[in-house]
C-alpha cells in the first residue's frame, strides 16, 4: 500500500497549518526568545512591540517564548498519548482479534467498560490517582486512549484474520506471532494512521481542557491549555493573551484532521 | 505417504454440532495425483484444510487419523504441525485475487517459506525465488519480485501461489479449486504447468475440483464426493466409464458436450 498523499489544496492547507504551529514548538524545545519563565515586574501585561511580538502576560513573561514552549509541551504530549495508547491498544486489538475466545471475552469486556466512560473523564481518573503534572498528563491520557485504539485493531485483525493469505502464511509454516506482525499488522496501518490523527487531535484538546481546568501542567510550564487558563483572569483588559495560545489549538487541529482527511 | 482413515469433522461453533466430512479415507503416494471431486459443500475443501492442518483447533472436532511421513497431523504439538507447512505440504487457494497480501511485495511472498524453513541469506532467497518465478513459466521475473499483487492478472497471481508453494519442493502440494477463478486458455495453463511440476519434481497433488474434465485431464485417481460422504473412488478412467454410484452417472453425464450440429 502506498500512503500517499494527494497533492492538492486541502493536504497542502494541513501541512502549512500544522507547520505553523509545530515548526516554532519544534524550535521552542531547544532555544526560545527570551526565557519563558524569567518574571519582569516592569513588562506586566505589555502590549505588542518590537522586542516582544505578541507582547508579556501578568509576570511580565514574553508570551511568544511561551508560545513556543507551551505548544511543543501540548505537542509532545499529544505525541506521547497517541503513541503510548496505539502501541497498547495495538497490542491488545491483535491479541483479541487474532485469538479469539476467552482473552477475547475478558480483554473486551474490560475494555468496553473502559470505553463508557467519556476518555476526558477518564483521564480526570487517572489525573487524580497520579496527580498532576506534564508527564502525569501524558500517561493518564494514553490509559484513557488505550480502548479505543484496541477496538478499531481488533476489529481490522478479525477481518483480516480470515483472509486466504494469512491462511497461506498459516500454511508456510509462520508462527502466530509472525502471522500478526508481519502479516496482518502491515494491512491494517491505513487504519491505524487514522486513528492516530484523530486520537492526537483528541488529545490535543484533552491536554488544554486538563491544563484549563488547572489539573493538567502545572506552573511554571507552560502548556497552550495552562496559558488559556492562566488568561481568562485578563481576558478583558488583554484579550490577545488568551487568543493567541486558543489560535495555536485551533491552527493544530485544524492541520492535523485536514492532513489525516488526506491520507488514503 | 499421506494415509487418511475415518476422517470425521465435526463444527461446534453453534448449539448443534454440525458433521461435515464423514468417514473420509485416502491414500496419496508420492508423486501420485489424485483428484477429489463435488459439488460446493461436499466437504471436499473441509477434508482437505484438515489435511494442510489448517482447521481451527477451538471449532472443529475431528475423528480418526491423517498420518504424514509418520506425523500424525490432527494431534501433533502445533511447533511440529509448523515444521512440515510450507516444507513438505504446501496449498493453493481457489482464489488468486486475495490469497496474496496486497501490502506485500511479490518477492517477499514467494521467499516467506524460505525465510521459516532454511537459513539462507537474503541473496540466496532472491535467487531462489527469481528461479521459482521462472519455473511457473513468468515472464520477466526480475519485473514480478518487485511488483505488488494489485499489478498482476489473475493467471499471474495464481502462478505466483504456485512458486510461492512450490519453493521448499514440497512432497505434497494441495490444490483447492485453482483454476475455478481463471478463464478457460489460463486454466488449461495452469494445470498442464501443474502436470509438469508434478512430472518433474515428484511432487504429489491433491487436485481439487468440481470441474469433471480438468480432473480427467490430470488426474490417475479420483474421489468423489457428496454431501460429507465419499461416494465413489479409483482409476480415473474406470469411474468415467464404469460409474458405480448413481450421484457420479449424473455427474458425468451433465459434463456439457459441444455438439456443432
Amino acid at each position: 500500500m502506498n500512503l500517499r498523499i494527494k497533492k492538492n489544496a486541502n493536504s497542502i492547507m494541513g501541512i502549512v497549518l500544522t507547520a505553523i504551529v509545530v515548526i516554532p514548538a519544534i524550535i521552542g524545545i531547544f532555544w526560545t526568545p527570551y526565557d519563558p519563565e524569567t518574571i519582569n515586574g516592569s513588562l506586566k501585561l505589555a502590549g505588542a512591540s518590537w522586542a516582544h511580538p505578541f507582547g508579556c502576560d501578568n509576570f511580565g513573561r514574553d508570551i511568544l517564548s511561551r508560545i513556543m514552549l507551551g505548544s511543543s509541551t501540548t505537542f509532545l504530549i499529544g505525541m506521547g498519548t497517541v503513541i503510548g495508547g496505539a502501541v497498547v491498544g495495538t497490542l491488545v486489538g491483535a491479541l483479541t482479534g487474532f485469538y479469539g475466545g476467552v482473552i477475547d471475552e475478558v480483554l473486551m469486556r474490560f475494555n468496553d467498560v473502559m470505553l463508557s466512560f467519556p476518555s476526558l473523564l477518564l483521564a480526570l481518573t487517572f489525573v487524580a490517582i497520579f496527580g498532576p503534572g506534564k508527564y502525569r498528563v501524558m500517561w493518564a491520557l494514553a490509559i484513557a486512549f488505550v480502548p479505543s485504539f484496541a477496538r478499531i485493531i481488533r476489529a481490522e485483525f478479525k477481518r483480516v484474520k480470515n483472509m486466504d493469505y494469512v491462511k497461506a502464511a498459516r500454511l508456510s509454516g509462520a508462527s502466530d506471532f509472525r502471522i500478526m506482525y508481519v502479516h496482518i499488522l502491515p494491512n491494517t496501518v491505513k487504519v491505524l494512521i487514522n486513528a492516530v490523527l484523530i486520537g492526537f487531535n483528541n488529545a490535543v484538546l484533552a491536554e488544554a481542557g486538563l491544563s484549563f481546568l488547572g489539573i493538567g501542567v502545572q506552573p511554571p510550564d507552560a502548556s497552550l491549555g495552562r496559558m488559556l487558563s492562566d488568561s481568562q483572569t485578563y481576558l478583558f483588559t488583554k484579550p490577545s493573551y488568551a487568543i493567541i495560545p486558543g489560535m495555536a489549538i485551533i491552527v493544530m487541529v485544524l492541520g492535523v484532521s485536514m492532513i489525516g482527511k488526506e491520507v488514503e | 505417504m499421506l494415509h487418511v482413515e475415518d476422517l470425521n469433522i465435526e463444527f461446534h461453533d453453534h448449539i448443534i454440532p454440525e458433521t461435515v466430512v464423514y468417514d473420509f479415507d485416502l491414500d496419496i503416494e508420492s508423486g501420485e495425483i489424485v483428484g477429489l471431486v463435488g459439488e460446493s459443500g461436499s466437504g471436499k475443501s473441509m477434508s482437505a484444510l484438515a489435511i494442510a492442518g489448517l482447521l481451527n483447533r477451538h471449532d472443529a472436532r475431528k475423528k480418526g487419523s491423517i498420518v504424514f511421513e509418520g506425523i500424525d497431523i490432527l494431534n501433533c504439538p502445533r511447533e511440529i504441525l509448523r515444521s512440515v507447512q510450507g516444507d513438505k505440504i504446501s496449498m493453493i487457494f481457489q482464489e488468486p485475487m486475495t490469497s496474496l497480501n496486497p501490502v506485500k511485495k511479490i518477492g517477499w511472498q514467494v521467499e516467506e517459506a524460505l525465510r521459516i524453513h532454511t537459513d539462507m541469506n537474503k541473496e540466496e532467497r532472491k535467487q531462489k525465488a527469481l528461479e521459482m518465478l521462472k519455473e511457473v513459466e513468468l515472464d520477466d521475473p526480475e519485473r514480478i519480485y518487485r511488483s505488488y499483487p494489485h499489478q498482476l492478472s489473475g493467471g499471474m497471481r495464481q502462478r505466483v501461489m504456485i512458486a510461492a508453494a512450490m519453493i521448499n519442493s514440497p512432497k505434497l502440494l494441495i490444490a483447492d479449486e485453482p483454476t475455478t477463478a481463471l478463464d478457460v486458455t489460463v486454466q488449461a495453463q495452469i494445470v498442464s504447468l501443474l502436470k509438469r511440476i508434478n512430472k518433474e519434481k515428484g511432487t504429489a497433488i491433491l487436485f481439487i475440483s468440481h470441474d469433471l474434465s480438468l480432473v480427467r485431464q490430470l488426474c490417475k485417481r479420483v474421489i468423489v464426493m457428496k454431501s460429507g460422504y465419499i461416494v465413489d473412488s479409483g482409476e480415473t478412467e474406470e469411474i468415467f466409464s464404469n460409474p458405480k454410484h448413481e450421484y457420479t452417472k449424473n455427474l458425468i453425464s451433465s459434463i456439457p458436450q459441444v455438439k456443432l450440429d
